[in-house]
This record gives structure tokens, C-alpha cells and sequence, in this order.
């Protein structure tokens, strides 16, 4: 399947998915069970209107955060080709990255049916804090938050759909440079793991500098 | 060769903004720590009153419940909480408020004189701290933010933007 086409599929997901979450898991209610403690009814009121009047903002951030994710996934294994093979083929490990990207889907879904139908009396934290099948989860998620947050990203990236990822990426680079699946998966740990370890340090980074 | 050389340099770079973060991270994580574990009592800190006359903000208190707010005069949020204040003066009128701005004194005139804060309640007081100060004793990072003392100096409750006064009041001494 065209590329092209592979990425509007997975955008219009991500849409589909975030409308979902929306509908099943974010009421009013929960607004007042999680702000009651701090803000009056009317201040409240005044939370709701406004995430109501931004909510196109976070559809149409969707397609441009999706983008850049993938096309820096591409960029590091570009890159790690070029020194692999000296070979630069940005055009089919952008497809690779996206294929691979159908695999964060399920943890999304899974997040919703999770919490709709067995954690339901989850919080604005429990939305934010929980992924399935993660590192974060065998902690208790809401004491990370309060006394470590700088490591609820590290611990929620080391999660088992992100190995899946890994795999998945070493496939499609195995079909792209035509060797085996091992030597394709040590040149993704080589260069994505490079991409990704700095990116999770770049944003602990940041939450300890700016954060409250 | 050119590759090779390329690829130890952008590892040496790679590598080198790694630990660079790393380490700036654990030093802030550390940092923070210690003004978590420091303003658990209140700090002992210089402020300056709108008469521009320093005061000690520990001795200032005394023996009483005190509630700090930090704001800035140009946040909503904290306008908001001003008038909540005002509006609920008989209420807090046995408390002691201490209203803390990094702003320049005049700012803090104009912000007390618009809300009425000092005229409305005796025990009010509005004063400037100075930013290094407020960052190094309360780690200051958003505005407003409420700090509730004890009467014998311990942090109660610590509040991070626009709170209700009845909140506020659920963890001061009962009248």
C-alpha cells in the first residue's frame, strides 16, 4: 500500500481513537470529582467551557505531532543506514516507521477499554499516568507522579508495545537493505535506541527544569 | 574514513548532550529535594513590605496559622483569588495571609490598592521577595500558588493555582 495512503489510515485512527476516548471516558463528572477539592462550581464550569472551545485544537495537533514522530524515527534509521551501508534511503524507512507505528494503536485502545470497563474510578492522573503493559505499571503511578515525575516518561516509554515497535522496525529494515532480521534489528537498536534515548532524556530534562 | 570520522562525531555529540542533560537533570532532581524537604517549615526569608521595610517572614508570623500566597500581578488567576479573598474577609479576618510577588514594590501597591487586600483584612499583609529567594526556599514555578502553615511553622497543604477559599479553610485551625 502507498505510504501516502498508510498515513491518512493511521492519522484518521488516531482521530478515531482520541474521539473515543473523549466519548467514553471524559465527563463532566469527572471534572467535578477531580477539581472539586480546589475550585468552586462555577470555576469549574469555566474548565469545561474551555476545553470544549480548544478541543479542534488537539485533532488538528494530531496529524502534525504523528508526522514529526515518524519522521524522526525515519531520520534515525536514515541515518544509521548511511553508516551501516553507506546508503541513504529516507523515502522507504519512512514507510517502515509508519507501518510500525499501526502498533501504538492497540495500547491506546486498550487504555480505554481498560479504564471504561474494569479501573473506573480513574481521575484526570489515571488518564494521563496509565499504559498498559509499561514499567510505570508495576509502581504506584500516582506517587511517581507526585514525588518523581521526572521518570513517569522513562517508565511509561519502557513498555512491551515498544519492543513490538523495535521488532517491527527491524522487519521492515530487513526487507528494505535485503539482510537478515538480526543485523537489521542491531542496526535499529543503533540508531532509533540511539534517537530514543536522547529523546526520553531531552524531556526528562525538561520536566525537572520546568515543571511544577 | 570521512564516514568513520562523521560517525564519531555525531556519537561524541549524541553522547555528549546525553550526559550533559543527565547530569543537569539529577542535579535539579536533587535540588528540588532539598527545597521540597526545607519548606516543609516555613523558611526563614527577608521580604519586603509595601512601607519598603524589610521583615523577617518567620518572626512576622508567630504562633499563628498563615497562609502564603505567590502571585503575579498581571495573572488572571490570581486577580481571581484576590477578589475570592476580599469577598470572603469576615471568614479569613482571624487568619494571617501574606500575599508574596517578585514584582517591584509599586506593582504590588497597585495590585493591593485595586483589591482592597490590605483595607479588607488587618491581618494581610502584601511584600516582595526576591526571585533567587523565592526560587531556592519554595521552588516557585507557577502562579498562584497557596502554601498553608501551621501554627507551629509546618507546611499543612500546598495548593497549585486558583483555589476555593473553603479549601483553604479546611486545613486552618477550626475558630
Amino acid at each position: 500500500m502507498n505510504k501516502n495512503i498508510l498515513l491518512i489510515l493511521l492519522i484518521f485512527a488516531l482521530i478515531v481513537i482520541s474521539l473515543l476516548a473523549k466519548y467514553v471516558l471524559i465527563s463532566e463528572n469527572l471534572y467535578y470529582n477531580t477539581f472539586a477539592e480546589q475550585l468552586t462550581y462555577e470555576q469549574i464550569e469555566k474548565l469545561i467551557s474551555e476545553g470544549k472551545k480548544w478541543e479542534w485544537l488537539g485533532y488538528t495537533l494530531i496529524p502534525v505531532l504523528i508526522g514529526l514522530k515518524i519522521t524522526l524515527a525515519a531520520v534515525c534509521l536514515s541515518t544509521g543506514l548511511y553508516f551501516f551501508t553507506n546508503r541513504f534511503n529516507f523515502k522507504d524507512l519512512f514507510r517502515v516507521a509508519i507501518v510500525a507505528e499501526f502498533i501504538f494503536l492497540v495500547p491506546a485502545l486498550l487504555k480505554i477499554f481498560w479504564l471504561a470497563f474494569f479501573r473506573t474510578d480513574y481521575s484526570f492522573l489515571d488518564i494521563q499516568l496509565f499504559y498498559p503493559l509499561s514499567a510505570l505499571s508495576l509502581f504506584d503511578e500516582a506517587a511517581v507522579q507526585q514525588n518523581q515525575s521526572w521518570l513517569v516518561y522513562p517508565l511509561q516509554t519502557f513498555n512491551l508495545f515498544e519492543v513490538a515497535y523495535w521488532l517491527l522496525l527491524a522487519k521492515g529494515v530487513s526487507e528494505v537493505i535485503k539482510k537478515d532480521f538480526t543485523e537489521s534489528f542491531e542496526l535499529v537498536m543503533a540508531s532509533y535506541g540511539t534517537g530514543l534515548v536522547l529523546w526520553i532524556v531531552t524531556i526528562m530534562f525538561i520536566t525537572v527544569t520546568y515543571g511544577v | 574514513m570521512n564516514r568513520k570520522i562523521m560517525l564519531g562525531v555525531l556519537l561524541l555529540g549524541v553522547g555528549g548532550a546525553i550526559a550533559l542533560m543527565l547530569w543537569q537533570t539529577l542535579h535539579r532532581v536533587e535540588k528540588k529535594a532539598q527545597i521540597k524537604a526545607a519548606m516543609q517549615q516555613l523558611p526563614d526569608v527577608q521580604l519586603l513590605a509595601l512601607d519598603s521595610v524589610a521583615f523577617d517572614l518567620a518572626k512576622s508570623v508567630g504562633d499563628q496559622a498563615e497562609v502564603l500566597f505567590f502571585f503575579h500581578p498581571d495573572c488572571e488567576h490570581c486577580q481571581s483569588e484576590a477578589k475570592q479573598v476580599r469577598e470572603n474577609a469576615q471568614v479569613l479576618s482571624t487568619t494571617k495571609l501574606i500575599w508574596i510577588s517578585t514584582e517591584n514594590l509599586d506593582r504590588l501597591r497597585e495590585f493591593d490598592e485595586k483589591f482592597s487586600l490590605t483595607q479588607s483584612i488587618e491581618k494581610l499583609v502584601v511584600a516582595k521577595i526576591e526571585p533567587i529567594t523565592a526560587n531556592e526556599k519554595f521552588g516557585l514555578r507557577t502562579f498562584p500558588t497557596v502554601f498553608i502553615y501551621d501554627a507551629a511553622g509546618n507546611l499543612t497543604k500546598k495548593y497549585t493555582g486558583e483555589t476555593k477559599i473553603e479549601a483553604i479553610l479546611k486545613h486552618l485551625p477550626k475558630r
